[in-house]
Formats: C-alpha cells, structure tokens, sequence
C-alpha cells in the first residue's frame, strides 16, 4: 500500500511492498539532510548516537529517524526536522559528544574529512561549558595496519558491527557498561585477524581508528583522485588512488553496488608503500649480467639484438610467462610476437594447465552469476576453493545465502570439499581427495540427497581443484547438471590472475604448454619456481625477487597503471565486467619503456607489418552454455586438494615490498590460521 | 610582595586536594574498581594458559540449564553459566573458563568475554573467601551505612576494593540490594545481613572470621519486612479458600 | 462495605436537616454534603488484603499456600476463557506495579490473537533494582504461589506458552525458593504439560541476572534472557510485535501478575472498589529512611501519605514536623517537599499533578537531620553507574551530572551552575532510548525546583569558607 507522509511540509510517498524505508532514508531521498553518527547503509540500525532525531506530530518524545519504519501506522503524518526543540536537542547531543572528546584535532588524522567537526559545525553550540576532567582510554594495539587511539571514540559501535556482521571476526567488542565502556579486544595483543580490517578506517566517523600507514603523511584537501583497479585478485574491485605530486599517499575504494559495494580488501588499501621502494631498488636501464651481481648497462638496440639472438635460436626452447597485470593491448602484441617467431609456448602466469581446455567458448572461462543473487540460492557447495583467501569480497557475499528460518535444521546449507575448515555449526565437511568430488558427479555422496531437496543449489569451483583433475570446466557443469538440480549458470568457477579471462579472450593459450625448455623469457612475472632445465633468463618488468641472481638480462617496463596510451584503460574481470582505471605517473627514469613499446619494436624488427591498435567496445559478455563433446577421462582419484594460496599476504611482490603488510603477513603465518571460515552472525532488530 | 607570595606556596600545597574545576593543573584520570575493568588482567593464576574444566556433577547441572531454553538459542544459557563456573572457580572467572562457557553455548569468546565485563557480579579478578559489599545507596545511608563501612574498613584493616592479607575478606561498596525495609545491610557471598549496627556487624565478621554459625537476615529480632516496633496489619489470621459465585 | 456505611450516614443527615423553602439544598448543606461525600481512603482490613503471608509466618510452599486459597478452582477461571480473564481484568482497572502505571488489562490485549507459527512468550520481571523497593521480594520468597499461579492465569489469557520469571542476581535464597515452589507445582500437575487438568501446556521458568539495574528496563530483560549484554532496544518494533527471540512478548511486573488469581476470583468490580477511580486497588508500599518503624505493608491506592506513614510506620522520627522531604516512588521519581507531603494522596494521578509519580510506591522518608543534596547526589552516583552506555546523552550527561551534584554537596561551585545543572538534565530527558535517562534526570529538577535556597546556601558558605583562586 501507499503510504503518504509529509516531511517538513513537502509530500511524499512511499510503496510499503517494493521498498521498505526508514523515516532517514525517505529524508535522504528528498534532499533534507539528517545528522549521523552511528547509522550507515550497510550495517545493522543501532540508533545510539541520538542525532537523528525528528518529531512526528502527536508523539511526546522525539523519534531516532533512522529506526522508524514506514508503515501502516504513518499514514497522513507529518515529520518536522527543523523545529526549534529538534535543534535544541541536537545542540545537546553534540554537546555530549564533545565533553570527554580530546583536543586532538591538530594531530589526528582524521581532520578535514571528520564526521564530528563537521556536525559539530552545522549543528552545534559555538562555546563550551566543560571545565573538568576528560575520561582518557589507553591506546589499544590492533597489529601494524590500524591504530586505535580509543580515547577519541564516541562509541558508535559502527566498527563492531562490520567485523561482526560483514567480516565475520569477533575481535572487536564493546566491553564494560556506561562511563567506563571501551570498544577493544579484551586480551592484550589481539590482533584483528580479518583480511577486509582496513574498512574499518573508513568507517569510523572520528579518528579513533586510523590506518597507521598513512599516519601524520598527509591532509585530504590536498590528495587528487585517480581511479584505479585492484589488481590482486580476478575481481578487479574499482579504487581510488590519492595522490599528490606524483606520490601515493594512501588508497581509498570506489563505490560499485556490484561488485563491492564500499570495501575493499587490506592488501591492495596498503600495498602503495612499496612503490616507493621500488623506485630505489630497481635498475632503470637495461642490463646484461657479466658476473654474479654485476651487471652491465646497454642501450636498448643492444639489449634487444640479444633478445633475437636468443629466441631466433633453433637450439633453444623458450619458455615464455605472462604476467598477471598485463592489459589486452600488450597481450595481444605479444601473442602476435610470439607466433611470428614460430613459437606456440606461451602461458600467463597463473599456470592452469590443462591438456585439453576448451577455451573457444567463453563460459569456460567467465562466469554470468556474479554472487550478487545469492539470497535466493538456498545451498551452497564449495569445491577445492578457499574463498575467504582467494577473495574476501566474495565471501561476504556467502553470509546473504537464505539459511532457512529459525527451526532446527539438521540440513547443513555448506558443503566443503578440499582442505578442511568449517563455516560453524553450518557447514559439513565432504572430502579432500578428488575422490569425494567424483563421487559428488557420481550421486554416490549422502550429502547429494540434500542437494537434490534444495530449491536453488550454487556450486562455486576453485583453480586447485581445477589444477588437480583434468577435466573441463564444461564437463564439471555437464555432469553435475546430470545428477542433480544444478544449472548450468549456477556453478561459478573462481580463477587467479587479473587478466585471466582477457588473456583467454585473445587467446593466449594455448592447448600444450610444455615446459623444460632452457629459455624463460618473463614479462613481469615473478609467481613461480623456475625449473632446473633452464639456463637462460630474460626479464622484462619492473622488479623480480623470486629469481633475482638467475636473470641474464633485465629489460625495464612500466607498472600496469601508466603501461597505456591515452588517459583510460579498462579491465574485465572473471564475471565479463569491466573496470575502467586511469593513468598515473610513477616511474621517473627515461631509458623505462612500456610493454607495448618494447612489443612493437621488436616486431618492427622483424620487419613485419605494424599492427593497428583497436579500442575495442568490451561490452558485458553474454555466455551460452554448450553441451560439453564426449573423450575419454583418466583422473587419478587420491590427489588431495590443497589451498593454492598458502599465505594471504605473500601473493605478490607489491605487498612482500610494503613493510607493514609482510609484518602483518609473517605474523598470521607464525599463528597457523586452521578455520578458515567465518562466524554466522544473525541479524538483529 | 612576600606576602603575596606566601599564600601562592601554601596556596600551591593545596592544589592537588581541591577540586575545583579552575585549578586543572595536574590531571590524572580517576582509580577504577577491579569491575570496571575493561580489559584482561595478566597474572599467574588467570592467564591464557590456566586450565578450566567443569565438574562432572556440574556437567549435569549445565544440561539442565541448557535444557531450559530452546535449543537454536543456546546463548540464553551464557549468564547461568557463567555464574556456575564462578561458583565452581572460587567466586571469580578465568579466562580460560569464559572461553569454554562460549564454546559450550556455540558463541565466539569476544561475547562471553562482553556479558562478563557488563555485568557487576561477575568477578575476573581473584577475591578473598568472603566477599563483603556493602550497600550504600540513599535509604541505606540515610540509616547510617556510612557508620558500616567506616567499621567494616577500621575491622578488616582495608580499603574499599581490597582483599586481606589472610584472603578472607574482600570489601566492595555496591548499588542497591532490594531490602531498603532492613537498611542498613551487606550483603556476604549469597546471604543478606541485615538491620545492622557497628556492633553486630563487627560480631557478625568475627563470627565468619572463625567460620562459626551466622544468623542470616535482620540481626534485630525483626524477621522479615514488619516493622521493628511490630506488626501493623495482617494481625488476623489468614482467610481460606473464598472464591464468588459464578466460579 | 464501608463504602455503604458512609452513604447511609450522608444519606440519613441530608435527609434530616437541610433543606430550604424550596425544598432544595441550602448552601451550608451543600457544603456538609460535599464534605461528607468525601470518601476517605486507607484502613484496608486484613480480610481484604491479598497478600496474606508478607511476613513469612505462615507455611511458605504448597500446602500452606493452599490453605489460603492459592490454586483454587484455577480449572474454572481457566474454563471461562481469555475473553473473560482480559474483560475482567480490564474492569478491574489494575495499572502495572512495575513503575509505569500502564493500564494491564490493555497491556495483557496487545499481544497478538492469532500465532503466525511463534511461540508466544510471558515474561516476569523480577529484578528490582530501583532503591528504595524491596515488595517483590516479600512476594517471592514468603508466596511464591500467588506468583506461579498467577503466570498460568496470564500465559494463558495471553496465548503463552512459556513463562520466564527474570530474579535479579543478588536475590540468591528467593530464586532457591521459588525454583523449589515450581518443582512442588510441576509434581502436583499444576503446571506443565496438562495444567491444572484443562490440557494445556505452560511451562515456568527461572533465569537469575547478574547485577544490572538497566535489566529492569523490558526490553533490556529480553536481551539479558537472550544471553547478550543488557542493552535496551529501539521501540518500535514493540515487544509484543517482536520481543524475546522474535517472538510476541509481555515483560509484567511480580505484583501484577501475583494479584491476578485473586482478583478473578474475588471480582474485577472488588478490585475497583479500592482506591479512587482509574486509579483502584491495594498496593504493596515499602517505607524506608527517617521513620521510626519501616515496613512493607499492603494498603488501599489514594491513601493519603501522611496516614500512611502515622498509622503503619510509627511516624517520622522527630515527629512529622520533622520532616523535610519525602521520594514517593523510588528513586526514579522528583521529591516533594514537606508542604505538598501533608496532603497529597498516594495514587498515580494526584502526584503527577504534584510532578511527581508513585512509580514502585517505596516511600524514603527524609528529615531535617539529611542533607537533601548528599542523598540526591548519591542518586546520580547511583545512575552513573547503572548507565548502559549505549546512548550518548545518558553516557555523559549521567557522568556529568553526577560530577555537578558531588561538587554541590561540599558547596565547591558557583551560582550559575545550578541552572546549568538543569539544562543538562533537560537536555538528557526525553532524548535517550530508554527512560532511564529520564530517571536520572527527575531527582536532580525535582532538587532544583524544591530546594534550591539550601543549595545556594552551600555555595554561599563554601565561597565564604575557602579563599578565592587567584586565577
């Protein structure tokens, strides 16, 4: 039904089946502006600051706006945000807000971008009648990414409630009662052990929380934007770099309902660190080895008359690896290099090997379901994934899964097949042997009765699994679609490295890739073990310290930031969506070529044809499902399942070169993480 | 000149005594009570590594407790729990001890560790034997609770918040304790004494301090909430079962 | 039945003088009529009263419970109906003892007809923490029956299916008894699976706090059953639309519940017959402080406060003249000073038109030998440390209050304090989520409006005492 209201005398009206709202948000969508503290979209209503308050008529007490619901009972009512009792009470709770808040706005880090200098400005009194003692809270360690000074918390309870509800952590508390109450970990040296506990800086209005690697470095009137993509993981969540005078001063996200909606994960919010680093350790010539440590500096014809030599050499087998960051322009010049020089082994880095992969049709490799329905999935099974590590934006997305009402179900909505660890008292632990997963195919499992009772079953399917049976992805939706009700587009398949799905668009892949030659040419890849066959490298990137001795030949490029013409470059991520990210200028030598540059006059050297660049119009893909052709499976049935990535903090060389993020890194190592899942938390009234 | 200067020195002497709010010299923020601590204690004997197990009689104690409410709401049974690991531990609760109530509930420990820094009567640090609190909210002390506490501290040789040095006796002072009728009272372990005077409470300590028979309730001849000069109403006999008509 | 004797006698008297030419009232009859068509209030007899075993004197359990008259002919009452158990309660005009004065019959009403598949639960509320009250502990540890059978009467006629009784922690040998008085009910068949033989199925229980005063508040009880700290929660939604685990809940008081037996089976209109109208009944009062007998005892409502404390507690020590100031209602409620106290009447009407309120009816009696500031300044202590924190101006605004009054006590302030004393407990009232925000603020205002040459007088004599800062 429609319900019709006024607000400070305009009318308005709302439709209590298609939306639910509060009074706030009717406000909010009408352009009157309501202060708050304690309330944000994504989390639960607390409605303990008291800033939101409004009068609606015939109520004796005044309302906390982000808490009444629009329904029946507020037909015909009128709400009034700017009478003189509401702007005496807003004025009053300000002034409690203020009287144990410190002096701290010269050095806190939060000035200039502060929820209560700014309220406290619109709303609040100008002189202060307070001349006793402050309470004062001893400053709490939360590890080497977030600082706490609690003395300046105002107790809105927004931090608690992410880490609880979103992250799924119950570090953060809210202990003891009235004046003496304290938001901290009860133990000492606790740290909070989630891989999304940036957000929380964020999300504090005051600067009680602040990211410690920012600290005392800058002031938000004076950092610029530019958009960037984080690069880390093959979701591609959309950020912002703040920026001032060609130095990152820290990362912020951008909002994308979609994808991430406001968080971001902590390796990429505090990986910047590194740039500076690398800056001073890398070489910005190119350079030939002549010993152990001692390098010679050439001029780029020299270096690349080397390159030839080395690859036009029937003699030698190369080895050639992608790099995860590289964009479609540099794949696809390196592609059209490569098969000029007659050579068909080429892979990226993030190595799935597989015999026969049918990379021609595109929902072998991207994914239409991007989570953002799981509400209506009742059931989910996880096979040889480790979402939690591999990406933790995802994962939140796991808490809507519609686990059922409050009756005692003894159906686990969770099932687990690979390493072991447990989402609790929701989750059954199916296998860790390939042999489990077959068995799933087969409908031998007790656990596939409950598949076959739930209305919308979602599979989600992991590299390690794939890595581990040579099977086709088209063949897994095949034969799962076969024994039970899962749909095709239900099974969503989670893969690394950035550029997976774009390299895999212009079809840098290739069915066999052998290795044991003697050659590896890497272009900024620095993820894997080099094998004993080989005695000759070449590197093209920005740093390397995997093989750092081995390489006979260093060739610098640019980051994959300002590796582009023109101002934009776009991405598309494992579920076919695209983001879109901007130049930035980092890199101060001038002998520092771009991938592409260094593509095409290698391929002018061998006086080919030049190649027109395309912008293509990427579009979101659209993906038809086939049906998967009949060959004959050898599957070995007792390898187990292991997590491909062991520590969340070691996956690449921008956060092993960021100080604070390998301290953070080596700490969780040492603790040995055994649940990798996350609490279930309910929701509250 | 020198006058002057004299009272700013003894004027000086007197800062950190007064209070008012115009002299903010030296500022330091107020003593805070063992249970208002809002974070764990380190010590030998309530670490991360001291042991915690239930009872085997208390193992049934905590089924029928969890029996008492249904079963996807296991966190119902935190607080009895709690109070039943207090009660096996000594009268406080370890840190060991609030993690295994969690686990037993199905909670992460953060919440255990939140209910038990609430609420007063949860103890986390080590109390002697006895605890002693004193009740001095305005009825008690328009009786004269300031007198109780004044003797119980001279008694026991304490200060509010201590433990003797015998671990008999702890002293707290607490909000009120619901027998505003017998004021002035304490309140020792689980029993009211109340109706007190500085004699009988000193009788009363050294009655528990050479573990002999203690009369619980009003240390008067009261018995209960009639007034001490007697009973004023209910001076007839009960009446039976009545019931009206229609019934 | 003294009501009648009264209007005999008026009746008689008007008749025999008093009428003019017209045969129409004079003016001095009228005026004698007037005044003898006063009802007067108190002088409850014992036959009238409810609580029959106060003092504990009598057997405590079933057998003594019975002889009486506790659980007699419950069958019946349940037999009538919930119709007829709402409908006779609501005649009966029993306002909640908790504190908040709420018509019960409409309260018991509120909770839904029909269930959408959730259980519907009844919850006591017996954690009484507000200074001054000690009445349900006399219900609990002397007639725990009254209590029990009461809870069936009003699950029942609310469609519960559960009842949880919430005993404050300190109250360790009251909740031994009443668990014990449940077992004795569930042996005897009168609760649990066939309740007193009519089939139906309600279960008691007992869950002990542990030492809040918050937990009074109902929606802080729910969540302090839930097992989580007691934070009272934003209404709407209303407990009885959503309340302990999400499912439709009345929190009542002890001495609510605990007289509802008796009164079905005495009559809605006997109840009514108490007291003034809207405002009927007894009522169990607990006088403390100055007075030379302090006592619970179980009186009429509208007796006026000055019987009250003369005829039940001995009078005030030093004789009522004595007297400098009295809290009607607990803690919670503005005092009055001696002028108002000589005849105001002990009911929820006549002292909100004081500006007051009779909130848990426990008098604290204060004469001339108190300091009025130090005991109200130990009533903001007092909420300071019962503040929940969740809400900001409770937070702070107690602690700060509380910082004001201590000052106020040795006189170590200036004038213009006193009416920022009173801003901010205006600023405090009526801004925070539950009421005892409110609470906190009442004795302050109640100190300012009534005393406020005394507090001058200190400040006056303080500044005289103490020299100046030179600063």
């Amino acid at each position: 039904m429609i319900i019709r209201f006024k607000i400070n005398e305009i009318e308005c009206e709302v439709n209590e089946e298609k939306e639910e709202m509060t009074i706030l948000q009717a406000c909010t969508a009408n352009g009157i502006e309501i202060p708050r503290f304690c309330y944000h979209e994504k989390l639960t209503i607390a409605g303990n600051c008291r800033m939101c308050l409004v009068y609606v008529t015939n109520e004796e007490k005044l309302l906390a706006a982000c808490g009444i619901p629009l329904d029946e009972n507020f037909d015909d009512e009128s709400i009034e945000t700017e009478i003189d009792e509401i702007l005496k009470a807003r004025e009053g709770v300000m002034e409690f807000l203020l009287i144990n808040h410190p002096l701290d706005c010269p050095i806190c880090d939060q000035g200039g971008e502060c929820d209560l200098q700014e309220q406290t400005l619109a709303y609040g009194l100008d002189t202060g009648r307070f001349y006793i003692k402050k309470r004062a809270v001893e400053i709490k360690a939360f590890g080497r990414l977030i600082k706490g000074i609690m003395t300046r918390c105002i107790h809105c309870t927004r931090c608690v409630r992410f880490l609880t509800e979103i992250a799924g952590v119950n570090e953060l508390g809210v202990l003891g009662r009235g004046y003496n109450m304290e938001i901290g970990t009860y133990k000492k040296d606790v740290l909070i052990e989630s891989e999304l506990s940036g957000n929380i800086i964020d999300l504090c209005p005051v600067g009680a929380l602040t990211s410690a690697v920012y600290a005392y470095k800058g002031r938000p009137w004076e950092l610029k934007n530019v958009k960037g993509i984080d690069i880390f993981d093959s979701v591609l969540t959309p950020i912002n770099y703040q920026v001032k005078g060609g130095e990152i001063f820290r990362i912020l996200p951008r909002i994308n309902d979609r994808l991430n909606e406001e968080w971001i994960t902590d390796k990429v919010r505090f990986h910047y660190e590194s740039y500076k680093v690398i800056e001073k350790l890398r070489k910005e010539t190119p350079s030939y080895k002549i010993q152990e440590n001692k390098y010679m500096e050439l001029s780029w014809k020299t270096a690349l008359k080397i390159v030839f030599k080395v690859l036009l050499n029937k003699q030698n087998k190369v080895d050639v690896i992608i790099g995860s960051k590289i964009n479609t322009t540099n794949l696809r010049i390196y592609k059209e290099l490569m098969n000029r020089l007659g050579s068909k082994n080429y892979i990226t880095e993030n190595g799935l090997l597989y015999k026969k992969f049918n990379y021609d049709f595109r929902e072998n490799y991207l994914n239409s379901n991007d989570l953002y329905t799981v509400d209506k999935n009742d059931l989910v099974l996880l096979c040889g994934v480790n979402l939690r590590l591999e990406s933790p934006l995802l994962n939140i997305k796991l808490r809507n899964i519609n686990f059922g009402d409050d009756e005692i179900e003894t159906v686990k909505k969770i099932g687990i097949i690979g390493n072991k660890f447990e989402w609790k008292d929701e989750s059954e632990y199916l296998g860790s042997t390939v042999n489990s997963m077959l068995k799933l195919f087969e409908g031998r499992l007790q656990y596939c009765q409950q598949i076959k009772k739930s209305k919308l079953p979602l599979v989600i399917i992991g590299t390690s699994l794939l890595t581990r049976v040579s099977l086709t992805i088209q063949e897994i939706r095949a034969a799962l679609t076969k024994v039970s009700n899962v749909k095709p587009e239900n099974v969503v398949v989670i893969t690394q490295g950035a550029n997976f799905g774009m390299a895999l668009e212009e079809g840098v892949f290739k069915e066999n890739f052998s290795k044991g030659g003697n050659v590896l040419y890497s272009i900024d890849s620095n993820e894997f073990k080099i094998s004993e066959n080989i005695n000759y490298v070449i590197y093209q990137g920005i740093i390397n310290d995997t093989f750092e001795n081995k390489i006979d030949l260093y060739l610098p490029s640019k980051h994959y930031f300002e590796d582009f013409d023109g101002e934009r470059e776009v991405y598309i991520n494992m579920f076919g969506q695209r983001s879109e990210m901007e130049k930035l200028k980092i890199s101060k030598g001038n002998k520092i070529k771009e991938n592409s540059m260094i593509g095409y006059i290698q391929l002018m050297y061998l006086n080919n044809k030049e190649i027109k660049r395309k912008e293509k119009e990427q579009k979101e893909m659209e993906i038809r499902y086939r049906e998967a052709p009949e060959r004959k499976i050898k599957i070995n049935k007792n390898i187990t399942i292991n997590n491909i990535i062991e520590n969340y903090y070691m996956t690449d060389i921008n956060i092993r070169l960021s100080k604070n993020l390998m301290i953070t890194g080596q700490n969780r190592k040492e603790k040995k993480i055994i649940e990798a899942g996350i609490w279930k938390n309910k929701k509250c009234i | 000149m020198i006058s002057s200067l004299l009272k700013r020195t003894s004027f000086l002497n007197q800062l950190n005594r007064s209070s008012s709010f115009n002299r903010n010299y030296f500022k330091h923020s107020a003593l805070v009570r063992s249970d208002a601590l809002s974070r764990h204690v380190e010590t030998e004997d309530n670490n991360e590594h001291t042991p915690f197990d239930f009872t085997q009689e208390n193992l049934v104690k905590v089924e029928k407790i969890l029996g008492k409410y249904p079963k996807q709401y296991r966190q119902s049974a935190l607080l009895p729990l709690l109070d039943l690991a207090q009660r096996q531990n000594g009268g406080w609760i370890s840190l060991r001890a609030m993690d295994k109530v969690a686990h037993i509930c199905g909670v992460a420990p953060m919440t255990a560790y939140e209910v038990a820094s609430f609420y007063t009567m949860f103890n986390r640090t080590k109390i002697g034997e006895n605890f002693v609190q004193v009740c001095t909210t305005t009825p008690c002390m328009l009786r004269g609770s300031g007198e109780i506490m004044k003797t119980c501290k001279s008694h026991l040789g304490i200060q509010v918040g201590e433990t003797t040095t015998d671990n008999k006796f702890t002293l707290a002072e607490v909000e009120c304790l619901g027998a505003c009728v017998n004021a002035p009272m304490m309140c020792i372990n689980d029993d009211f004494y109340e109706d007190l005077t500085p004699a009988t409470t000193i009788t009363l300590l050294d009655q528990i301090k050479n573990n002999k028979q203690t009369k619980i309730g009003p240390q008067t001849h009261r018995k209960a909430a009639e007034g001490p000069q007697g009973k004023t109403t209910l001076l007839e006999p009960p009446v039976g079962p009545t019931c009206r008509d229609d019934l | 039945m003294m009501n009648l004797g009264n209007r005999v006698k008026s009746a008689v008297k008007l008749v025999s003088t008093g009428l003019n030419k017209n045969s129409q009232p004079t003016f001095s009859t009228q005026v004698q009529q007037a005044q003898e068509n006063v009802r007067s209030y108190g002088g409850l007899k014992d036959k009238d009263r409810i609580f029959t075993n106060l003092y504990g004197e009598h057997d405590v359990f079933l057998k003594g419970a019975m002889a009486r008259g506790d659980w007699y002919k419950t069958k019946n009452i349940i037999d009538k109906g919930k119709d007829w158990i709402l409908k006779e309660m609501m005649a009966s005009g029993l306002r909640g003892r908790g504190g908040a004065g709420f018509p019960s019959g409409l309260k018991w009403s509120f909770m839904p007809k029909s269930s959408k598949g959730r259980p519907q639960y009844l919850v006591i509320n017996a954690d009484e923490g507000e200074p001054g009250t000690c009445k349900d502990r006399e219900i609990m540890r002397h007639d725990p029956h009254k209590l029990i059978e009461g809870c069936l009467i009003a699950g029942f006629a609310m469609r519960a299916c559960a009842a949880y009784i919430y005993i404050r922690g300190e109250f360790h040998y009251e909740a031994k008894v009443l668990e014990q008085a449940i077992d004795e009910a569930y042996k005897a068949g009168l609760i649990g699976e066939n309740a007193c033989g009519t089939g139906y199925k309600f279960d008691v229980y007992v869950h002990r706090g542990a030492g809040a005063y918050i937990c009074g508040e109902e929606t802080a009880l729910i969540e302090s059953i839930e097992g989580k700290q007691g934070k009272p929660r934003l209404k709407p939604p209303f407990p009885a639309m959503a309340g302990l685990y999400g499912c439709p809940t009345t929190v009542t008081n002890v001495e609510t519940v605990a007289v509802a037996p008796t009164i079905l089976r005495r009559g809605g209109a006997w109840f009514a017959g108490f007291g003034r109208p809207k405002n009927s009944g007894t009522k169990l009062y607990c006088i403390s402080g100055h007075v030379n007998n302090p006592c619970t005892v179980e009186e009429e409502m509208s007796i006026p406060l000055r019987e009250l404390i003369d005829k039940h507690c001995g009078g005030v020590i030093g004789g009522w003249d004595n007297l400098k100031g009295i809290i009607p209602g607990g803690s919670s409620v503005p005092v009055l000073p001696k002028e108002i106290c000589d005849d105001v009447l002990m009911d929820f009407d006549d002292l909100r038109r004081h500006r007051s309120g009779l909130g848990t009816a426990a008098v604290i009696v204060m004469n001339k030998e108190t300091d009025m500031i130090a005991a109200i300044a130990r009533l903001s202590k007092f909420y300071k440390h019962e503040s929940c924190g969740q809400c900001t101006p409770c937070r702070e605004g107690t602690g700060w209050l509380w910082d004001i009054t201590e000052r106020l006590v040795t006189g170590d302030a200036k004038l213009d304090e006193i009416d920022m004393l009173e801003e901010i407990s205006r600023q405090i009232e009526g801004h925070t989520i539950c009421a005892l925000g409110d609470a906190a603020a009442w004795p302050v205002q109640g100190l300012i409006r009534h005393f406020r040459p005394e507090v001058e007088d200190r400040i006056k004599q303080f500044q005289l005492n103490k020299k100046q800062s030179p600063f």
